[in-house]
This record gives structure tokens, sequence and C-alpha cells, in this order.
């Protein structure tokens, strides 16, 4: 009983490891039989296909994300969005791009403009390949396509991200009137004027009231957000020099203590950011924001391909990610989110085509906003640059101000 | 064993159990100090530092003048330890010797309070109190005593020295009131049953025995002070720059050695105060008052 037992078993053994055999190797086949789209067992197959999906590390300002809403290229293209907030502190990005890891730990950077020789020269970041990018095409607005800092060596290296342009935020029923950077430096406003505690902002808001108005025959500055060494010494002197004669009681950092300054009446007339006019309006006070006669300071936040993604393999996918970006959704959905514009009419064409998502005509004023403030200057734009090629001196005679 | 606190029979390391602890400390306490020290005299790199030792960063803490911030962040911090030592030690006495136990703990309990909120928020709270329009000019402007606000209460060295004040004089009670503990009633009894005043008595008695409270008071008052940002940033002029933003500025510039050399020189200077008050104010006393 017990051998007959024994001999039913191994017979069982063996068929059951033939069985699975057969079905291991008919797998493949009825898979592939049952996915092709013209397969008479298609309906056998449960749900539709998805695309593999990939992973894209992108590292890049807080800002600039829009959380839950990447789920929208992850159905769509198959690349989940890993965010990881850089901290927006340009140094320490730089620093960890080419003396640590960053490089290869994450596959696409989103910086302020201007760290893209740098970070090229040492080889941390690649050109970016623009035949993979349809989308970037004549939607894109043409100013864009030219900011200095993006090139390296011919190449292209920075693609914005979003973008806006900055000038001076005032309360009109102190400073009824407030069209040109000079009302900055106005000794009648002595003590009730500020500027942003960050030379790569104050700096170049002073060139370009220096250079457009040729005060102290400064109009042979080249570009205000690049200056050589002796435009550099100059704009500072001139800010030292208004500074002792105490032009500026203090310098604001930080979005809560723009909007405190505006609103507590300490402040009438500063440089800054757009949104604390709102915020100050909201709470009564009567702020607008200046269009000056020597233009808005343009600034972008960049996409950069990091190294890593030869190795990765994901180079067509970072590729992929910012053709998604600039088709439509992602700056419908930014302006939407954080009032960032993504420089293209296919947000515009987006919103018209889906007002189930957004509204056309609220998208449309917001882009044209943007439009607009570029358009009023005749013209050149001049952008911000983080990482100016003095940029170490920019840091002394920044420290210098400060003592003086 | 009574007066001995923190002394191990037979040496740390014959004490098993304290290796952990000494080793965690070693290891993430000294070492990074002591990293410090030494690549303060590395040369820097575009990005980093190399091991090619140079006086550089400390020749360039002179000639680019940032001296001139460092001696402007330590005579604040003496000036704002000096006026909490003065404002707080009567408070101390007030909360130990004359008030009855139960106001005693609601006194420290106030005190205890500001730091369940946000720092930034604190500090934050005190422009609303200097600022041109704020509650001291307009009580100023409403009882006539000034025809326009004053313009120096904020964003002023003014403002940094109530600021730091506000933040850290409980770091000056606590160790006072601690050490008003060791002061028993007897003795100054004695001390005026033998004809002393009561300023004699503070001086002869109270002061010297209240010594190492007064002392760590200080010392976690200069220290803070010396390395705040908040203060100097929100209520401080644009000449106001404390130290610890220079470094802060310095790091995000890369200029590590820079860095490196004005904190061995923090560092140096706060070794510099633990050791006088250990020596002289013996320091270690306030803690046996805790055993």
């Amino acid at each position: 009983m017990e051998e007959r037992e024994k001999k039913v078993t191994r017979r069982k053994f063996l068929g059951t490891t033939l069985k699975i055999g057969a079905g291991m190797m008919a797998y493949p086949a009825l898979r592939h039989l049952l996915g092709r789209s013209n397969s008479p067992f298609r309906a056998f197959a449960g749900a539709e296909k998805k695309p593999e999906v990939k992973e894209l590390r992108l590292w890049a300002s807080g800002t600039q994300t829009i959380e839950e809403h990447w789920i929208k290229l992850e159905n769509q293209l198959g690349i989940k969005i890993l965010f990881s907030d850089n901290g927006n502190a340009v140094g320490p990005v730089i620093s960890k791009m080419i003396f640590g890891d960053a490089a290869e730990i994450y596959d696409v950077n989103g910086l302020q403009g201007g760290a893209e020789k740098e970070l090229a020269d040492q080889g941390a970041i690649l050109p970016w390949d623009m035949s993979l990018i349809p989308n970037w095409d004549n939607d894109v607005w043409p100013m864009v396509r030219n900011i200095p800092y993006h090139m390296v060596d011919g190449k292209r290296y920075g693609i914005p991200f979003t973008i806006n342009a900055d000038s001076m935020i005032y309360n009109a029923d102190k400073v009824p009137v407030c069209d040109t950077y000079a009302y900055v430096f106005d000794r009648t406003l002595k003590g009730k004027t500020s500027m942003e505690d960050y030379w790569a902002n104050a700096v170049i808001f002073t060139a370009m009231y220096l250079k457009e108005n040729n005060v102290e025959g400064m109009g042979s500055i080249e570009d205000p957000g690049n200056l050589k060494v002796d435009e550099l010494e100059g704009v500072m002197e001139f800010l030292i020099k208004h500074k002792k004669a105490g032009q500026f009681r203090t310098f604001w950092s930080g979005w809560e203590q723009g909007v405190s300054l505006i609103t507590s009446g300490e402040v009438w007339c500063m440089t800054g950011w757009e949104p604390i006019v709102y915020a100050a309006q909201e709470k009564g006070i009567n702020a607008k924001y200046a269009a000056p006669k020597e233009g808005y300071e343009g600034w972008s936040n960049d996409l950069l391909l990091h190294k890593g993604v030869k190795k990765t393999g994901l180079y067509e996918t970072a590729h992929a990610f910012v053709n998604w970006v600039y088709s439509g959704y992602f700056g419908n959905q930014i302006m939407k989110m954080r009032g960032y514009c993504s420089p293209t009419d296919k947000v515009i064409k987006y919103a018209e085509a889906h007002p189930d998502e957004f509204d056309p005509e609220w998208i449309k004023s917001k882009q044209q906003h943007v439009l607009d403030k570029f358009k009023k200057k005749k013209g050149e734009t001049y952008w911000q640059n983080v990482r100016p090629v003095n940029f170490k001196l920019y840091e002394d005679w920044w420290e210098k101000l400060r003592r003086a | 064993m009574k007066g001995k606190i923190g002394k191990l029979k037979g040496g740390v390391l014959y004490n098993f159990e304290a290796i952990p602890p000494v080793l965690f400390v070693f290891v993430f306490g000294v070492l990074p100090l002591l990293s410090i020290i030494i690549w303060s005299f590395f040369e820097p790199t575009e990005y980093w530092i190399r091991p090619h030792l140079t006086l550089a960063a400390y020749s360039k803490f002179f000639t680019l003048g940032r001296y001139i911030t460092f001696l402007k962040t330590l005579r604040v911090s003496v000036t704002v330890t000096f006026l909490a030592l003065i404002i707080g030690y009567p408070i101390s006495y007030f909360i130990r010797k004359i008030v009855g136990e139960r106001f005693r703990n609601i006194l420290l309990f106030l005190f205890i309070i500001p730091f369940f909120l946000s720092y930034i928020v604190r500090v934050f709270s005190l422009r609303l109190i200097l600022g041109r329009y704020g509650v001291i000019n307009n009580i100023l402007l409403w009882i006539g005593l000034i025809t326009s606000p004053i313009e120096g209460l904020l964003f002023s060295e003014v403002a940094v020295h109530i600021g730091l004040l506000s933040s850290y004089l409980p770091f000056m009670i606590f160790p006072i009131v601690l050490s008003i503990e060791r002061v028993g009633g007897s003795t100054v009894e004695a001390s005026r049953d033998l004809g002393a005043t009561f300023f004699q008595t503070l001086v002869r008695i109270i002061i010297p025995l209240t010594k190492p409270g007064i002392f760590a008071g200080c010392i976690f008052v200069f220290v803070s002070s010396l390395g705040s940002t908040v203060e100097w940033d929100l209520l401080g002029g644009v000449s106001e720059l404390s130290t610890q933003q220079m470094l802060e500025s310095l790091m995000a510039a890369l200029k590590f050695p820079s860095a490196f050399a004005i904190s061995t020189l923090i560092l140096v200077i706060t070794m510099g105060a633990l050791l006088l008050g250990f020596r002289y104010a013996k320091m270690a006393e306030l803690f046996e008052t805790l055993e």
C-alpha cells in the first residue's frame, strides 16, 4: 500500500511539473495574443495594457511642483515624477551637483536661471536635444528663446520651467505715481524704500535704472544681469552711497517680510514680487505693481538635464517630460496653483480645448498679463542671473554694502 | 561623592557604561569641531577645500573687513548679556525669595510660555510694537510726547538689543533662580543680625553664593546672542549684519575656509568663556544644587 502510494505520488509529481512547464512556455504567446489590438480574444484580456511606468527624479524649487496633478503625466506617458525640493539656494545646489552626487541621484533639475554655464563646464548637466522636444515650437514665446545664460557653446542647457517679470510694489496712497526705479532712490522717500536682501535682485534693478537713465555715466552697462568688474563697482558704490545717506532702513527677505513691510506702512516703495501686491490689497492697502519705463526684470526657473540620465537610461524619458511640460496642461496647472507662467501659447490653447478643466478667460488674462510686462520694454529684456561671471565679487560687494 | 559630580573612579575607559555616550559625543560633537578648526587652514578650491595649509581665510577676515561684523556681534552680545543680568537678577531674587511658592510657579511659568510660540513669530511680533505705526509710537504720539513717529525704534541696533533681550532673558533668570536656592534664609538673617545693610548682604553674601548661576546665565545669553540671526534679520536695519548671517552667506557662496575660520574664532571665544566660568565662577557648583 505504501509502495502504491509512493508510485502515485511520483506520477502526480511528474504530471504537475509538465503542466506547469507547458503553462510557463505558453504564457508569453497567450499574453501576446490577448494583448494585440485586433485579437479576437481581447475581450478576455481584462483591463487595457498600461505603458510601463518610468520614474523620473525631479529636483526642483519647491514652488515648481504641481503635486498630485503629476498623475496626469503618469497616465498619459507612463512617467512618474518623484519630486524633491532642492531648497532653491543656488550655491548649495551647484555644490551638491558638482561635488556631491546630486547629478547622479536626480535626473532633471528646476533651478533659478544662470547656473547653466558653470554646471555645463563641470560636466554636471547635458545639453538638451531639442529634436526630442517638438513642443518647443513657434508657440514658445520669442523672448525666452534667447535668454543669454541658457546657451553654452551654442548648445541649449536651460529650458524655462516657469518665468515671470518683476518690478516695484508701491503704496499708491503715499506715492501716487511710480513709473521709474528712480523712486527707490528718491531722497524725498528717504527711509521709506527698500530692496530685496539678495544681490541677484537688488543689483540688476539698480543696474537697469543706471543704464536706462545713463545715471552717473553708467549708460554703458552692457548686461545688467551680468556685470563686468568695473560696472559692478560703479553700481555697488551707487548703492552704498544711498544706503549711507539713509535711503534704506531695511532690506527685505522672504514672502512674509515683503508683505509686512508694505502693509505696516514701514515701506512705501520697494522692488519685489507681484504677489506681494495682491496680499497687501487683501489687507486693505492701496498697493500697486509698477510698470517702470526701464522695463521689468525677467526671471526664469530652468529645467536642466543631469548627467546621470545617460547611465539610468532616462535620457529620452527626461526629454519626453519636458515636451509634456510644454504641451499646455502643466502651464495651466502651475498658473492655477502658484501664479507662475509657462511661456508657451499652448497654455491658452489647452485651456480653450479643455474648459471643463480650466477657465480659459482667466488663464488667458493671466498669461497675457505676463506677456505684456515683457512687451512693455522695447528691445532686449534684462534677465536675472543668479550666477554671473563675477558672482564671487557680487557676494563680496554685497557683504561690503551690508557693513557700510 | 558630594561635590564630585561627573568624576568617575578609574577614568572613563574603566567604566564601560560610559563608553557609548563618550564615543557618541566625540564622534558627533568633538570631531566636527576639530574638523572645522583644521579645515579653516585649508586652501579653497572652486567648490570645496584642499589640504594645503594657509592662513588666507584668517587674513581675509581682516582685509575684507569681516572683523567689523564679528566685533559688532560680539559687542551686542556682551551688552545684551549685561542688560539681561541687570534686569534678570532682581527678577530672579523676587521670584525665589520674595514671593510665595504658588505665585513663584506662576511667574516661572509666565517666562516659559513664550517658548511655546514659534521663535520667528515671537520676534516678528516686536515689529508691531516698535514699528513706525507701532504701539510705542502710537502711545507717544497720543500723549503728545512726540509729533512724528520715532524712526530709530525698528530696523536699528536698539531693536536688535530689545529682540535679543526678550528672547534670552529667561536663560538668565532660570540658572540664577536655581543658584539662589543655595542662599539659605538663615545666612541672610545672620548677616543682618550682625548689622550688615541689605547692600552689604547682597554684595558679600548673596552675589558670591549665586556666582555659578550668574555665570551660567551669562554664558547661555552670550552664546545664544552670538549665534542669533532672526533678531538681526527681522529687527535690524540695513547695517545690522550678524556674524551668523555673514556665515550663512559665506557658506552659500561656497567660501568654506572663511566660514570655518570665523567659526573657529567663535569657538575659541565660547570655550574661553566656559573655561573662565568653570575656573573662577565655579559654574559646576550650580549642578550640585540639583544634586
